[in-house]
């Protein structure tokens, strides 16, 4: 089609007289204009090649549209999605549960509570956690709130403390989680979880006194079954999500598991043919969703700088720093170079831990938590 | 070729599930998501060009329709509401894929067009054989009308949801409606054909605003002609 052929008649319809609106065109596209409606306009179409040609243009794009297949899912994304999305309800409801059955302590008691959360800016808040709290105003309000009237401000206080304390442990537990309920799968332990259990959280073998991150050992031989780590990436059309794309939603295979020492899991990722990881450390943002808890990961750009955050479902908002060693340029962080890459683990601006990454044949994640000792004793004590 | 995809379930068996559902009974609700998981997905597919961002939209939605299921009071249907949910799901992800920092890097093959220029020139789905072509093309195409009339073409010409219930899944009057989908529609055979939607002043697009470059949208500065929604004559 050629530049003539483009509609050029004036926004004011002045030159031409009795021409039908667009959207009227549209609606007639669409039989929705009344009888008389579209005689009318047949008749002008039928005498105006502009409109006529307009006409032609609204309809091939009706048509090209109508004509298209539904684009269908990837296998599995289903399973991970709705898997997520009732995790995240049970989490509500955990989350309702614990404010209700958990004494409002002194936070003179609690070291680790006494200090409130990294204030965090309004603007800080994540798009995906205002999402959630928009649309689901009503059941969070219902988990969350209290009522103010019913405690001392002291104690709202304190209640406060202890959300960010629940949530905070909610990261050690999904990060940690993963070492724990590996350690169980490899050997086969079949142990109930007590995540529903009101005023615990399930240590799952974290050790609380560990604090140090160890290089990784040397992957045991994996154990049996395999879990679902999903990969997603933030990044929009660059390399990292074009990359990513390949490696999202892979079934990895728990490979090393040591919780009693360190509650670290490796994770071992099939790498594509062809393709460098280099997603997964670039604008890395993954969700680790397993046994029904999500979370994100997001890792800075470069050493020290603290990237935006945002997590699934609502969950705890979790930051990798790198740290001061760690690679400048995230392109390093290829699964062809080796090495190993330490980063610090934020959570609501509290260090819960260190991740080491170890970039090989595999990419391999560790999660290994020092976290705060006293927050996970607080959580884990039951409801006095 | 059936256009539609599969809806899932007559209102009747959404009614009961999301009363389940709404009452606590996890087994409802799972599987009222299963349900309605294709169409969101669908839904963000088109609206996002992009499969993994569709993905993450389709997950938060499946969140939100989960957690929100509760606070669905039954006014419009619950296959609206989720059309509401994952089309402002989508938004949230464009959204914030806007906020993001674009990274250089190479393009492998295979992957989307980034550009009207490597449109095919005659991207129609009727003369084009290769079907991945053409939905590469639509794809890019779509992208560059603006997500307002993107969202209301999708959902009238891909979803075949009536006028007012686009109305209802986008919360303006049915008026902007009609001048989103029209105006989308104009954008959107113009650009499959390898042609820059008419420049400002010329037509009944240049309330749609200015041309854009390459790669950015079209007609994101339409809101003074929604407000005018029946004002644009050709």
């Amino acid at each position: 089609m050629t530049d003539e052929h483009l509609p050029s008649p004036p926004a004011d319809g002045t030159d031409h007289p009795g021409a039908p609106e667009l959207s009227e065109l549209s609606e007639l596209v669409d039989g929705l204009l009344a009888p008389e409606d579209a005689a009318a306009v047949n008749a002008h179409v039928d005498t105006c090649p502009d409109c006529a040609h307009q006409l032609t243009l609204l309809r091939s794009a009706r048509e090209t549209l109508s004509e298209q297949d539904p684009p269908m899912p990837p296998a599995g994304s289903m399973d991970i999605a709705v898997t997520a999305a009732l995790a995240s309800v049970a989490r509500v409801a955990r989350e309702a549960t614990r404010s209700a059955a958990l004494p409002v302590t002194d936070s003179a008691a609690s070291p680790a509570l006494a200090s409130p959360p990294s204030p965090r800016p309004r603007g800080a808040v994540t798009r995906a956690a205002r999402r959630t709290a928009r649309v689901t105003a009503g059941a969070d309000a219902t988990a969350l709130s209290f009522d103010a009237g019913a405690v001392s401000r002291r104690a709202a206080r304190n209640h406060r403390h202890l959300q960010f304390a629940t949530r905070a442990a909610a990261a050690v537990l999904i990060l940690g989680g993963l070492g724990g309920i590996g350690y169980a799968v490899a050997h086969s332990v079949a142990k109930p979880s007590n995540a529903t259990s009101a005023g615990t959280v399930p240590l799952n073998g974290l050790s609380p006194q560990s604090s140090t991150t160890r290089p990784l050992a040397t992957p045991l031989a994996p154990p049996a079954g395999t879990f679902v780590l999903q990969l997603r990436r933030e990044g929009g059309r660059d390399s990292c999500s074009k990359v990513g794309h390949h490696l999202a939603n892979l079934k990895g295979t728990l490979v090393n598991v040591d919780p009693p020492a360190t509650g670290a899991a490796v994770v071992a990722l099939p790498r594509i043919a062809g393709q460098p990881a280099t997603c997964v450390s670039v604008g890395l943002a993954f969700v680790i969703a397993w046994s029904g808890d999500v979370t994100k990961v997001t890792m800075a750009a470069a050493p020290g700088t603290a990237s935006s955050t945002a997590t699934g479902a609502g969950a705890v908002d979790v930051t990798i720093r790198l740290g001061a060693s760690a690679v400048s340029d995230m392109t390093q962080f290829d699964s062809a170079v080796a090495g190993h890459f330490t980063v610090a683990v934020i959570a609501r601006g509290a260090e819960l831990g260190t991740a080491l990454v170890r970039a090989g044949p595999v990419l391999e994640l560790q999660l290994s938590k020092s976290v705060g000792t006293s927050v996970v004793q607080q959580l884990s004590s039951p409801p006095g | 070729m059936d256009a539609r995809p599969n809806t899932g379930s007559a209102p009747d068996d959404d009614t009961q599930a999301v009363a389940a559902a709404r009452d606590g009974d996890t087994a409802a609700l799972e599987s009222l998501l299963r349900r309605h998981y294709d169409r969101c997905y669908a839904i963000c597919r088109r609206l996002l060009g992009d499969e993994q961002d569709a993905l993450d939209a389709t997950q938060e939605a499946m969140i939100a329709i989960a957690r929100g299921i509760a606070n669905f009071d039954g006014r419009s249907s619950f296959s609206t509401w989720t059309y509401r949910v994952a089309t402002n799901a989508a938004l949230d992800e464009l959204r914030r894929r806007r906020r993001r920092p674009l990274v250089e890097a190479p393009v492998s093959a295979g992957e989307g067009l980034n550009s009207l220029d490597q449109l095919p020139t005659s991207g129609r789905h009727d003369e084009v054989g290769d079907s991945v072509t053409a939905r590469l093309s639509l794809d890019e195409a779509l992208k560059r009308v603006s997500e307002d009339q993107r969202a209301a073409v999708v959902l009238r010409d891909m979803f075949d949801l009536e006028y007012a219930e686009i109305a209802e899944v986008l919360r303006v009057p049915i008026g902007t409606v009609r001048s989103r989908i029209a105006r989308g529609r104009l954008v959107l055979a113009q650009l499959l054909e390898g042609n820059e939607p008419c420049p400002p002043g010329t037509g009944a697009l240049a309330e749609a605003g200015a041309p854009s470059a390459p790669g950015e949208e079209i007609g994101n500065r339409d809101r003074g002609a929604d407000v005018q929604s029946r004002g644009s004559r050709i």
